[in-house]
């Protein structure tokens, strides 16, 4: 397999090869990226076996439009999109289910924060509470900031995957920060209230 | 109500993600000794770095406790099945086809034998008990027989009252040619409109031969109608010449005769 894979590396030719009705091909385009796929759904679902089925739903999507793929941007790019779409799909069905199951977590977390041993916020007590802010962020804000830090995407690879100027992706990271900053700082406050 | 920092609302986050100048940055990182909040902001942004990488060590961890060859495979039988949809839709189409248009077959077939073997049978005695039994079963000519025989009787009828105007009229001539006599104008006018009356039926009831005949004797009662009720001598004999000449007597009995032979044959 990894002497096949070092010859047909090229995901552009990879994907060429796929249309023409290559199935190896399309086998080794699966290999290539089925991790960053699940990376990618991770990121945005954190919920393994969600993530699992985006990558599969992914790759059913990619084999069904194979044909449609133009090569204005690179394949790689156009692949993180289908499963960003198919990504945002599961989130939004599982959404209300989560909010649920999210508020139950918040609950929990912030009464741990107030009945806990020591009053310092150390990190791994922040923790609960970072989650909680990424959650609360608004769609976009929280693939932007789940692309670059659980990712490592740069802004122009977020911006080509979402479809959005670099401008719009920075500006969408700076306000999730911000959010997620006065959450976490509303929420310590609390904590400190007798 | 303690103000919030200026510096922690404009400048902190853009120092944070490295997005500030160089004298902005010196600048912060003065203020950063001595601002309590600010050092406060600056340290939940650096837990929140920390966490999400956190999150991505734990995510990579995921990655690695799952067996990608299982995975591709997974996606290799999702997409054969996807490979083999179709034709197994088209051939489900065909079948389905097939399958409508044999039903219908059936359908006729069955609804023939079952009228051929079951529902004549069970109409056919009904049919013929109504025939067998109904007192109104008739011939197909029966009413046009019935009709004929009655315009027979009709005109036997009429010529029989002719018959006896003509000869009294001939037996009063007979008598005295200079006498008037009294024309029964009545009796006449009735028989002008009982003529009339079955005029239509003569030809329909293969009673043409008697047309002649009666058109003869219709004549002379119309003759008869316009003449004074006492007639003079002179009509008298006019009368009993025709009835002579055209021997209407004779032909009144003659005809009679035939139509009475006639009576159950027509």
């Amino acid at each position: 397999m990894e002497e096949r894979l070092a010859d047909y590396e090229d995901p552009e030719v990879l994907c060429q090869r796929a249309k023409r009705g290559d199935r190896d091909s399309f086998n080794q385009l699966v290999y290539l990226f089925q991790k960053k796929i699940f990376l990618l759904a991770m990121s945005i679902l954190r919920h393994r076996e969600e993530a699992l089925e985006v990558v599969q739903e992914t790759f059913m999507k990619l084999y069904l439009s194979l044909n449609s793929y133009q090569e204005r941007g690179t394949f790689e790019t156009w692949l993180m999109r289908i499963a960003k779409n198919v990504a945002i799909d599961h989130y939004r069905k599982l959404r209300s289910q989560r909010r649920w199951i999210e508020e139950k977590e918040s609950l929990s977390s912030r009464q741990s924060l107030l009945v806990g041993p020591s009053n310092h916020n150390s990190l791994s007590e922040l923790r609960p509470l970072v989650d909680q802010a990424i959650s609360n962020l608004a769609e976009k804000q929280r693939i932007v900031f789940l692309l670059r830090y659980l990712q490592g995407f740069s802004f122009e690879e977020i911006a080509c995957v979402l479809g959005l100027s670099v401008g719009t992706v920075k500006s969408l990271h700076f306000k999730a920060f911000q959010k997620m900053k006065a959450f976490i700082k509303r929420s310590l406050k609390e904590r400190k209230r007798p | 109500m303690k103000r919030k920092c200026p510096f922690s609302q404009k400048h902190l986050l853009s120092y944070f993600l490295k997005e500030s100048s160089e004298e902005k940055t010196s600048e912060i990182e003065t203020h950063l000794r001595t601002c309590s909040e600010c050092q406060q902001d600056l340290a939940i942004l650096k837990a929140i770095r920390v966490a999400s990488l956190n999150i991505k060590r734990e995510i990579e961890k995921e990655v690695e406790e799952i067996n990608w060859e299982v995975m591709a495979r997974m996606v290799n039988q999702r997409i054969d099945q996807l490979d083999r949809k179709p034709a197994e839709v088209s051939t489900w189409r065909l079948f389905h086809r097939w399958a409508v248009a044999a039903g219908v077959m059936v359908g006729l077939l069955i609804g023939l034998l079952s009228y051929h073997y079951l529902l004549r049978p069970l109409l056919k005695p009904k049919e013929e008990i109504i025939k067998a039994h109904s007192f109104y079963q008739v011939p197909d000519d029966f009413l046009e027989r019935v009709d004929e025989e009655m315009a027979r009787k009709e005109v036997l009828n009429y010529l029989e009252k002719c018959r006896l105007v003509f000869l009294s009229m001939k037996q009063a001539t007979e008598v005295d040619l200079d006498e008037a006599i009294i024309l029964p104008k009545e009796r006449i006018q009735d028989l002008i409109r009982q003529k009339r009356y079955f005029s239509p039926q003569l030809d329909s009831f293969r009673l043409s031969k008697a047309r002649q005949i009666l058109e003869e004797i219709d004549t002379l009662l119309f003759e008869l109608a316009l003449m004074n009720e006492r007639a003079n001598p002179e009509e008298k004999k006019e009368v009993a010449k025709f009835i002579e000449e055209k021997q209407l007597l004779l032909k009144i009995q003659l005809l009679q005769q035939e139509l009475d032979e006639g009576e159950g044959t027509t």
